[in-house]
């Protein structure tokens, strides 16, 4: 028990809102180049627990992406299998 | 009272150069006719789409911001949503932070541009 509580985790350091860093006040859906970092590789948005976005620009982002998917700039699903 | 909009157009990429020329040119005539005024404008041509729209793999991408009086904006969408030759079309109100924030990232694009040409001149 002595032992587990001794134990050092590794600390992963704190992720910061890359649009908060770059200073975006509005995400614009036709910035394809900047919603492509936020999706993952079958279309899918990328949780925001693992960009670290905070909640204000997520939910602008959602609204980008879902807008940019409407006008085919993005699609909704991309296939990854393998033949 | 008018109020800032975005639209956005995706047309049909079977149309001639003249025919394209056309529509933009009646959307336009439209949009005046309804007491509007285009304050912005950015075509960018054919681009591939994400995925196929009617068997179409290509479409002609337009882009307008405008100012028009509230009360019409639903008759400009209607007169676009009965035009077949537009595919897709997005009609968006604009905040005052939405206008700023614009402004400031064409500035941003203006400044970035020949600084980036003057070093590669370098």
């Amino acid at each position: 028990m002595d032992d587990n509580k001794k134990k050092k985790y590794y600390v992963f350091p704190k992720k910061i809102c890359i649009f908060c860093k770059e200073k975006i006040p509005y995400i614009d859906y036709k910035r394809i180049d900047l919603l492509k970092k936020c999706l993952l590789e079958n279309g899918r948005i990328k949780p925001a627990r693992s960009t670290g976005t905070c909640r204000a620009h997520q939910k602008q982002l959602a609204l980008a992406i879902k807008r940019a998917r409407h006008l085919a700039l993005i699609s909704y699903v991309e296939d990854i299998r393998e033949e | 009272m008018t109020k800032e909009y975005e639209v956005a157009l995706v047309l049909d990429p079977t149309l001639t150069p003249e025919e394209e020329t056309g529509l933009i040119e009646g959307v336009k005539a439209n949009i005046e006719k309804l007491k509007g005024k285009i304050t912005d404008t950015d075509e960018r041509g054919r681009q591939k789409l994400a995925y196929p729209i009617k068997n179409h793999k290509e479409g002609i991408y337009c882009y307008y911001q405008l100012q028009i009086p509230p009360d019409q904006i639903n008759q400009l969408g209607k007169l676009i949503r009965l035009n077949e030759k537009i595919i897709r079309h997005l009609v968006l109100s604009l905040d005052k932070q939405q206008i700023k924030a614009k402004r400031l990232q064409k500035i941003f694009k203006k400044s970035r541009q020949p600084e980036n040409k003057s070093s590669k001149e370098e």
